[in-house]
């Protein structure tokens, strides 16, 4: 069961490898951005530990780590141009479906509850399987393409951006606290400080 | 030295690494067995990352009038403020954690729906501002936050109560599960008036904020 687990987790982490894959591209691409290089090659990096991070050895994660730390120190990192939305879509897709709008929200929540409630397979596969689920029927619903798709994928990732990716590296934080023999209560008060409050 | 990054206006994301970093280094860790550390640390905290896989079915609801609908649904229900919002859903999450059903909802319930809901709710009279669509935002993940930390040991199995009555008997003082559970309630019911109070203030100051 472990190992199904696993295998699952790490499909879904190779999947968000390839968002940040596609918010490398578009952050390359967005003239208007002056750092548009380093802010690519900082989602370029988080795709590589994310797709290929587990056959790497950690040594050289770590120094992936170190290299995208140093992208944001000099600053090299920043949102650029997100396209608006077109209201117009938005108001005639309400027009009509309604409602049911908010099926794909109640599908994510519920699939991910029932999962990780009645099934071994543990909360984490539950949010990932309920968001492939909800994603599937968002698109039937709003008819939305594979364009569509990837258009709002790099974009709700580029607008999320570092902030987004920050409760991994606390919690990576306090693993190194925990090898430097620091307190674990300070490396898990630290590690959770930020958690959720970044993806509302 | 996390402080002292910040105050020198770092990026939030070096000023952690910097941090690893010269943690490892004062405790004599060598550079090299740093990065495998930090590596591995990384790897091994991946599962924190996996909200981004909602991330595309938000985006195109959002694309799609997922807002819209919201305000069209709360218009019906002229009553319902943002705080009334939070009032239900708070009520909805303890009384499913006392039958054991935990939603810990901010990737699921939060984001999708309750922000959004309440974010409608709170521009039916008129437009917010910048600093009250994050505050409402702010709100709505704390919302979940008391919930989950009141409520939690309403539920006899819960893993939190039995780590207190494990921990309670390792140190001589045996506690009863069922116990844990009975004393959780006032504290449940307290916290549930003392946050629609809350909310209630927070719906005034939301008020008075747009009459001025």
């Amino acid at each position: 069961m472990d190992t199904l687990i696993n295998n699952i987790l790490l499909a879904f982490y190779i999947l968000i490898g390839l968002f940040f894959l596609a918010a490398a591209i578009e952050s390359w691409r967005d003239q208007s951005n002056p750092v548009r290089w380093g802010t690519g090659l900082f989602w370029l990096l988080f795709a590589i530990l994310f797709c290929c991070g587990q056959w790497l050895s950690n040594t050289i994660n770590g120094a992936i780590i170190i290299i995208i730390a140093l992208l944001s120190l000099f600053k090299q990192v920043r949102v650029g141009h997100i396209r608006d939305l077109d209201e117009k879509v938005a108001q005639q897709t309400v027009k009509r479906i309604g409602n049911w709008i908010f099926l794909p929200s109640i599908f994510l929540a519920v699939l991910a509850l029932l999962i990780a409630q009645f099934t071994n397979l543990g909360g984490q596969v539950g949010i990932g399987v309920a968001a492939i689920v909800s994603l599937i029927c968002a698109q039937i619903l709003t008819k939305a393409n594979v364009k569509i798709v990837y258009e709002d994928t790099q974009r709700m990732v580029r607008s999320v951006g570092s902030a987004g990716i920050l409760p991994q590296l606390l919690a990576t934080l306090g693993v190194v606290f925990t090898a430097s023999g620091v307190g674990q209560v300070t490396a898990k008060a630290i590690s959770g400080l930020f958690l959720l409050e970044i993806i509302c | 030295m996390i402080v002292i990054g910040f105050a020198l206006g770092l990026d939030t994301i070096a000023v952690v690494i910097i941090a690893a970093l010269v943690t490892a280094l004062v405790s004599g860790i060598d550079f090299v067995s740093f990065l495998t550390i930090l590596g591995k640390g990384f790897m091994d905290n991946r599962m924190v990352s996996l909200f981004f896989l909602t991330l595309p079915t938000i985006g195109i609801l959002e694309r799609h009038g997922l807002k819209q609908a919201a305000v069209n649904l709360i218009k019906k229900m002229k009553k319902l403020t943002p705080g009334r919002i939070f009032d239900i859903y708070l009520a909805i999450r303890e009384i499913a954690g006392a039958f054991g059903i935990s939603l810990q909802g901010h990737v699921q319930f939060i984001a999708p729906l309750i922000n959004p809901m309440a974010q409608a709710a709170g521009k039916i009279n008129s437009k917010l501002t910048a600093l009250e669509v994050d505050q409402i935002k702010g709100r709505a993940a704390a919302t979940e936050n008391f919930g989950n930390f009141f409520a939690q040991n309403l539920f006899v199995a819960s893993s939190s109560v039995l780590l207190i009555a494990s921990t309670m008997k390792s140190l001589g003082h045996p506690v009863d599960p069922n116990g844990i559970v009975l004393y959780t309630f006032p504290v449940a019911i307290i916290s549930y008036i003392l946050c629609v109070l809350y909310n209630h203030v927070f719906d005034q100051k939301l008020l008075n904020q747009q009459e001025k």
